[in-house]
């Protein structure tokens, strides 16, 4: 899967490269992260600890293809509770849980309005690899489990261009790691606020 | 140029932002502190009356693994409150004291500290108070793995054995076990608050633990 992945994030490098001559842009943004299905049973608190990076280049006016990297963290501190491990067995403590998401997406998104528009809408699907990582500490003992999943990121926004430069993007991005041989489906719903650096 | 320039401390910012804002985990010594129990789910717990304790907590150290005869004991001032809260809950649970020789059930208590070292637990320990002991007894634990074993920071653990000596056939059974186990640091009150704590919890959480009339 990830020689794939590889082809596929080469592929929209080359194309973009090759429109580099077109208007690009480099954007960081703040997330908001929200877990959801098992995910969400592991740890059920929203995460604030959330950050983008991202390239892209206009193919069309209305279309963009870029590359995408972002880092979610979410954390939950369990009050002291006694958990049953087998019929037999009971251990006490505190926990400490933690997941860490990083998926990496090619992007594709589509435009309303035209170049020069104030506010344009925009939604599209990134396609990719999450990386992610659980972990479960209690006492002095930690269960730790990572690993990749093949990913989907389907997102919609508006972007406001305070001038020819810059531009503030308001979104929502659903990310799905599909099932892997060793762990379930993932899934979190980030909220994005991010700045756009227009080249 | 700028803008580039711009970017990439913008982005080297971001990581360090973020980096910084990684949740810390735990803060206070109790948060690394867990109680275990596992239990014989065929015993009768109900159908015992007495149990017998000992005066002292066998310390389990390098020296003991190299010469099981040279056994050294937990100091009081933190063994005689762990028992008591022992001898406390048993108490509390219907359970009358008695001595070893004419208890139903017996508890074993240990305790180690341990740094990068594994723990081979020996019956031998014990020889001095278990009556009718014969070198080479062996254990059955309610599950396994048998041998606690631990490895890396400095611990603290201390465990619970409830034994019945009318059971021994070569090995003693042990009905119940309650491990107890955390970073053996802060003061003696501190150390000796948390394991009373611990030992409340362990029976907290082994309900079956109590005599029916």
């Amino acid at each position: 899967m990830k020689k794939y992945i590889c082809i596929i994030i080469l592929l929209v490098v080359s194309v973009a490269s090759s429109r580099a001559q077109q208007t690009s842009e480099f954007s960081i943004s703040y997330n908001v992260s929200f877990g959801m299905g098992d995910l969400n049973d592991f740890i059920g608190k929203t995460s604030f600890r959330g950050g983008a990076v991202e390239w892209k280049t206009y193919i069309h006016e209305r279309l963009s293809a870029g590359i995408e990297g972002n880092w979610t963290t979410f954390y939950e501190e369990r009050d002291y509770e006694t958990y049953q491990v087998r019929d037999n067995i009971n251990i006490s403590g505190k926990q400490f849980r933690y997941a860490n998401m990083i998926p990496i997406y090619v992007r594709a998104d589509w435009y309303s309005g035209n170049e020069g528009d104030d506010i344009r809408f925009f939604g599209g699907m990134g396609v990719g690899t999450i990386w992610s990582e659980q972990i479960l500490d209690m006492g002095l003992y930690e269960i730790r489990s990572d690993v990749w999943h093949f990913g989907l990121s389907p997102r919609a926004g508006i972007k406001y261009y305070f001038n020819e430069w810059r531009a503030l993007t308001l979104g929502v991005n659903y990310d799905y790691g599909f099932k892997t041989k060793e762990e379930d489906p993932l899934n979190f719903l980030r909220l994005m606020i991010g700045i756009n650096f227009i080249n | 140029m700028k803008i580039r320039l711009l970017l990439l401390l913008a982005s080297a910012s971001a990581v360090i932002t973020l980096s910084g804002c990684y949740p810390g985990g735990p803060e206070y010594i109790d948060d690394y502190d867990i109680v275990s129990t596992a239990y014989n789910q065929t015993y009768d717990f109900g159908a015992l009356h007495s149990f017998a304790l000992p005066s002292k907590i066998v310390k389990i150290t390098d020296d003991l693994l190299q010469d099981p005869s040279k056994i050294k004991y937990l100091n009081t001032t933190i063994s005689d409150p762990i028992l008591d809260r022992i001898r406390k809950n048993m108490i509390d649970r219907g359970y009358v004291e008695e001595d070893s020789a004419n208890a139903d059930a017996i508890l074993l208590v240990a305790a180690w500290e341990i740094t990068n070292v594994s723990i081979y637990y020996d019956w031998g320990y014990w020889g001095w108070y278990y009556p009718g002991y014969s070198p080479g007894w062996g254990w059955y634990y309610p599950y396994y793995p048998t041998y606690p074993v631990t490895t890396s920071y400095k611990t603290g653990s201390v465990m619970i054995q409830f034994t019945d000596p009318n059971t021994i056939d070569q090995n003693v059974s042990v009905e119940w076990l309650a491990i107890i186990n955390g970073l053996a640091e802060g003061g003696t009150t501190s150390i000796i608050s948390r394991s009373t704590k611990s030992v409340d919890q362990a029976f907290a959480q082994s309900p079956y633990i109590i005599h029916e009339n």
